[in-house]
């Protein structure tokens, strides 16, 4: 098994809220550049194991392995550090500043990563293409619809350039059309920029978009297939 | 009824065995199987799938309770064991030939599974084995029928494209309703056992 | 209906209890001021109203002889009335219950207790007799004054011109033209902290309703009809308001009681005054809680109308362009009134600007939000500038009253030392300790020879009392023409008042006052300006007198300047005075204590304006937390995503504590500078020529800056509350 720097792993990892369990023991190993679909019934604990992978949640125990290192040990601002510079999060709504243009929203992690304001809008402004928001530059994120603004999302996501890609029910609000348009874009840009991608959904449809799923049942990780080449 | 010879494994590659089916469900796809006969089954609401077999035949036909006592021995013994003559049958190349094993494979995806779904699950409570082990190998399977749609969708023309949701959508409601029907089990189970009491 | 209400409030989870919480703590601070407020104004009022006895009607006849004047001690004036019965019948001193025979005086308990820790030759001796009572509170404006009724014989004060017949003692104050325009301030002020406070209270309110207001549409959806919803939505607004009504009484209560306790020496209205009385009580009472529930209802409008009316948050209607007129219009009315020199017109403009700053301040905060967000450099400054320029109006709301209270403040502080510079000359200064005292008045020149030599004489036992006599000078030398020297015999002027002898020598001890010609013994001064006003100006010698033949001895004396090396010297030479002679009209104070009198009556009406801003000023921060809690709620789930997405939690610190403290510092800055700019447009207009601007006194820097930090702190209060709503724990997600 090759270790590659971005590869994600997983090791018996335990988490519960309070009484509720929600992690039994999952294990996990992502490859470099692949398109990883987590599945479960909800209350399965599919988002817990996404939000651990994260370093969002410290796990109660076991090891979560980012590029040979150990992000469960890492304290909460190296974490947040991590996050901010590394990786970047797709949800399934309301992660639009609403009161911020579709520009300012885009280039919003790269004006955190204290990059110049130039330099980050002018960034900004080269992925309204890749993402059919040409001309939405300006308007305010409160405005758009649902699909046009999960491509926002997508964009901030991918504008910092992260090597993984976390994206929990991306398309859950949107509707069939713009759910394809969506996760279309998400694989092919994902693939153009070789970033890792971990999707947590319910939905096969989109779970199809994916290299290899993995279903998560009861806080564990049922089925892990090894790693296609 | 076509009957089959001694050595003879039935053109789908079942084995014999008995399973249960619904009703209705059995009226919507007249011809899971070769070589099949639906019958109602006593004090229940469901109804088997006779699927004869010479050695089986006739006593079975009769006493649905002994009926049923057969299969469970048939099952648990291996219809191999059961039936002389018949060992050879577990080198049978199409799948594993023991019920247990045809229990746990995913079945291949052509038209209307629902009922062929449903008997395995029910055959497997029977057995009195967990069937989300073939739920959850179902599900993959058709996933990866999926992935490789979507791959097509992407790459095809317009035609293929149309074709391709079509089938993903198809899939996709085959996933729901193994999704929905692994809520069930417990209650198919209980009813199962009500009726063997 | 009710009973689901209270429930619904109480049990909707810690985001309720918290929104109730929050209501509840803006009510009551709310509520305290307000109460505070009208508990001061009907204080003032009550003492205004208060009978002005000491000031009878002269009465043809009466049965009472009455000399009132007004005595000093140290900084503090002491009223005096010297009375004699003449009659059983004589009408009583409310509060007294009998007035003091001969030999006899009562004292207000401030003035007892100094006349028993202070020697007695420095100001128990001006009181002939023995201390024969208190007066009671009843008599007195406040519980520090000092007060003494002198009993005398009726030959004693017969003698005596300046005394005169009183027979009825209850006299009602009459409107005074200053106590009436005090009132008017007071009534301002008070307007422009009730603005603010009410803004707070409706804020809180609508605070909770609008946060609630899924909550309704989703009862509304489940059937309740409009009016249902009403009861519940109002109940719940209510209960808030209520809890923080019942909250500010008692904090008021105990307000008071801590603050008539401590400062009881430095109140100016005794403390039963200090109430707002039940009809206060009962207008706060019923009226706060009234108002929050209209406000909770009013902001129910979306959701009374239709239940789905609340699906899509649309953006407020941005400020436009024609806000800013009247702030631009009152400039201009102002400057041009000034140019003018009417006070009308510029007082118009004055309003027009207080007007328009309230007004405009929401597209001034837009547009400096759109400039500030368009070159922002950093995640905060955006954040922040474009949550301001989308909701400047609310951005604005909390600060509107501060600004105002800023404005006038600073109009003020820049003028009050301009208004006091002229006090400060040098000249004055090296007067500080020189004791004024005038003999003259509308039957006498002044105190006959022998009886001013006898006084000064007196006065000069003590070692430590210079004496610089004033001696009248005959009017025959300064009629210029035969026709004033004919009327002033015929008006029986022996000498000019205005106009008083003095020597050199004395005159170079008292340097300020003027040099001597050289050669000469004696000068003339003219007396009013100096003795009456207490002005010296290069005009007060008068060159050109050679009064070389004149006999000092033989002329009255028209006035005197003691200098004294202490305070015990002083109040000596002011107890001779007050056994010795009648000085009504001015009483005897020094050059220092006149300005400092003076000087007291801009730091007075200050101590009000710093009052005022402070006050505004909290309000203002805590209108602006309960903003930011309103925010918070809005704005939850992005921020928690963006932390999630690792953005530092400091990072939307900064960000929720910028978009408050940036309007209220900008507002406050704005306010002092056009403050500032109206105080040196009035200066330069109204006050004498040379004067210039001064910068406001230091009390000003530190009233703005320690208001400003309190305001801060208060802002500050709900960012622990920031950390909690977007902690990841509480992101669940299933």
């Amino acid at each position: 098994m090759l270790v590659s720097k971005s590869m994600l792993r997983v090791v018996d990892v335990r988490k519960s809220f309070g009484p509720t369990p929600a992690l039994r023991g999952a294990n996990l190993e992502v490859a470099e550049g692949e398109i990883l679909a987590i599945m479960g019934p909800s209350g399965s604990g599919k988002s817990t194991l996404m939000h651990c992978m994260a370093g969002i949640f410290v796990p109660d125990s076991g090891e979560i392995w980012f590029g040979g290192q150990r992000v469960d040990q890492l304290d909460e601002d190296n974490r947040t550090e991590l996050r901010r510079s590394t990786f970047g999060f797709v949800f399934q709504f309301g992660q639009l500043v609403p009161e911020l243009t579709v520009a300012d929203n885009i280039a919003l992690p790269m004006l955190l990563n204290k990059e110049p304001r130039k330099v980050a809008y002018a960034k900004a402004n080269t992925w309204l293409d890749k993402l059919d928001l040409k001309g939405l530059g300006h308007r305010r994120t409160g405005e758009l619809s649902g699909g046009q603004a999960q491509r926002v999302a997508l964009a901030r996501a991918l504008a910092t350039k992260p090597k993984v890609i976390f994206a929990d029910e991306p398309t859950g609000s949107l509707d069939s059309l713009n759910a394809e348009k969506v996760m279309d874009l998400l694989v092919d840009l994902a693939r153009e920029q070789h970033t890792t991608v971990i999707l947590v959904t319910h939905e096969p449809r989109i779970a199809a978009s994916a290299d290899r799923e993995v279903m998560i049942c009861d806080g564990k990780v049922v089925t892990a297939q090894k790693v296609a080449s | 009824m076509q009957e089959l010879g001694l050595n003879e494994v039935c053109a789908c590659g079942h084995p014999d065995i008995y399973v249960y089916v619904p009703q209705t469900a059995v009226r919507s796809s007249p011809s899971v199987c070769c070589h099949a006969r639906i019958e109602p089954f006593p004090r229940t609401s469901l109804t088997v799938l006779v699927r004869q077999c010479t050695q089986l035949e006739r006593s079975f036909l009769t006493n649905a309770a002994s009926r049923y006592r057969i299969t469970m021995a048939l099952s648990k013994r291996r219809v191999a064991a059961a039936t002389p003559g018949r060992v050879a049958s577990s080198q049978t190349n199409v799948r594993e030939q023991s019920p247990v094993g045809w229990l746990v494979l995913p079945e291949k995806l052509a038209g209307d599974l629902s009922s062929v779904l449903f008997a395995k699950v029910v055959a497997t409570l029977l057995t009195d084995k967990s069937p989300h082990e073939f739920l959850d190998a179902q599900r993959t399977a058709h996933i990866a029928a999926m992935r490789e749609l979507t791959r097509q969708r992407r790459e095809g023309n317009l035609k293929q494209l149309l074709q391709a949701d079509y089938a993903l959508f198809h899939l996709e409601a085959d996933l729901r309703w193994i999704d929905v029907t692994s809520e069930r089990i417990e209650t198919l189970r209980q009813e199962l056992q009500n009726a063997c009491e | 209906m009710l009973r689901l209400g209270v429930h619904l409030s109480l049990r909707s989870g810690k985001e309720a209890l918290i929104r109730l919480v929050l209501t509840a703590i803006a009510v009551m601070l709310g509520v305290t001021m307000l109460l505070s407020a009208l508990a001061s104004y009907h204080a003032f009022q009550a003492t205004n109203n208060k009978p002005h006895w000491w000031f009878p009607d002269v009465a043809e006849q009466g049965s009472l002889l009455w000399l009132y004047r007004t005595d000093v001690y140290g900084n503090q004036d002491i009223k005096r009335v010297d009375i004699a019965v003449l009659e059983p019948n004589a009408p009583l001193i409310p509060g007294l219950d009998r007035m003091p025979g001969p030999g006899e005086f009562f004292v207000s308990p401030a003035l007892s207790e100094l006349i028993n820790t202070v020697p007695a030759e420095e100001l128990g001796s001006r009181f002939p007799g023995k201390q024969a009572g208190l007066i009671n509170d009843e008599a007195l404006l406040n519980s520090h004054e000092l007060l003494a009724v002198v009993g005398r014989s009726p030959d004693e004060l017969r003698d005596v011109p300046q005394a005169f017949l009183v027979d009825n003692l209850d006299i009602p104050s009459s409107p005074h033209r200053q106590t009436n325009f005090f009132s008017f301030l007071f009534a301002i002020g008070m307007l422009s902290i009730l603005l603010p406070i009410l803004v707070l209270v409706t804020m809180a309110t609508r605070l909770s309703a609008s946060r609630q207001e899924e909550r309704y549409a989703a009862i509304r959806l489940a059937g309740a009809t409009p009016g249902q919803v009403n009861v519940i939505a109002s109940t719940d607004a209510f209960l808030g308001a209520a809890i923080g009504t019942i909250l500010g009484v008692f904090c008021f209560l105990f307000l008071h009681a801590v603050v008539t306790r401590a400062a009881i020496d430095y109140l100016p209205y005794h403390p039963r005054y200090i109430t707002p009385t039940m009809l206060g009580y009962l207008t706060v009472g019923i009226g706060v809680p009234l108002i929050s529930v209209v406000a909770a209802l009013l902001s129910l409008r979306r959701v009374r109308i239709s239940p789905l009316g609340v699906s899509r948050k649309t953006t407020p209607k941005p400020p436009n362009l024609w806000q800013v007129v009247p702030l631009v219009a009152g400039l201009a009315i102002f400057v041009s009134g000034a140019a003018v020199e009417n006070g009308l017109v510029m007082g118009a403009g004055f309003l027009l600007i207080m007007f328009g700053l309230i007004l405009g301040g929401p597209w001034i905060t837009m547009q400096l939000a759109r400039i500030l967000g368009n070159k922002a450099n950093g995640a905060v400054v955006l954040l922040a500038a474009r949550r301001l320029a989308s909701n400047p109006g609310s951005a604005f709301k909390p600060v509107s009253g501060l600004v105002l209270a800023v404005f006038v403040g600073t109009v003020f502080a820049c003028i009050a030392p301009t208004l006091l510079a002229d006090q400060q000359n040098e000249k004055v200064n090296t007067l500080e300790h020189v004791l004024t005292v005038s003999f003259y008045d509308q039957r006498t020149v002044g105190l006959s020879a022998d009886a001013g030599a006898e006084l000064i004489e007196q006065l000069r036992e003590d070692p430590g009392v210079e004496v610089f006599p004033i001696y009248a000078t005959p009017s025959s030398i300064w009629a210029n023409s035969r026709e004033a020297a004919a009327r002033y015999a015929e008006e029986g002027i022996d000498h000019d008042p205005t106009i008083g002898y003095i020597t050199c020598e004395d005159l170079a001890s008292l340097a300020a006052i003027g040099d001597c010609a050289p050669d000469v013994q004696v000068t003339a001064i003219f007396t009013s300006p100096l003795i009456l006003d207490h002005n010296i100006s290069d005009q007060t010698v008068i060159p050109g007198t050679s009064t070389t033949n004149v006999e000092l001895s033989t002329l009255p004396v028209q006035a005197l300047l003691i200098r004294s090396d202490g305070a015990s010297s002083l109040e000596k030479a002011r107890t001779l005075l007050a056994n010795k002679t009648i000085t009504t009209d001015t009483p005897p104070r020094t050059f220092g204590e006149i300005r400092q009198y003076e000087q007291s009556l801009v730091n007075g009406i200050q101590r009000i304006i710093y009052a005022a801003i402070v006050v505004t000023l909290i309000i203002a921060g805590a209108s602006l937390a309960v903003a930011i809690g309103d925010g918070l709620m809005e704005r939850k789930r992005p921020f928690m995503l963006l932390r999630l997405s690792g953005t530092p939690v400091s990072v939307l610190n900064k960000v929720v504590l910028l978009e408050s403290i940036a309007p209220l510092f900008l507002a406050s800055l704005v306010a002092a500078v056009v403050g500032f700019g109206a105080a040196a447009t009035l200066i330069s207009t109204v006050a004498p020529d040379g004067s210039t601007i001064q910068p406001p006194v230091i009390s000003y820097y530190l009233v703005m800056g320690g208001s400003l930090l309190t305001a801060l702190l208060v802002i500050c209060a709900p960012l622990p509350l920031l950390d909690h709503m977007t902690k990841s724990d509480n992101a669940r997600f299933e």
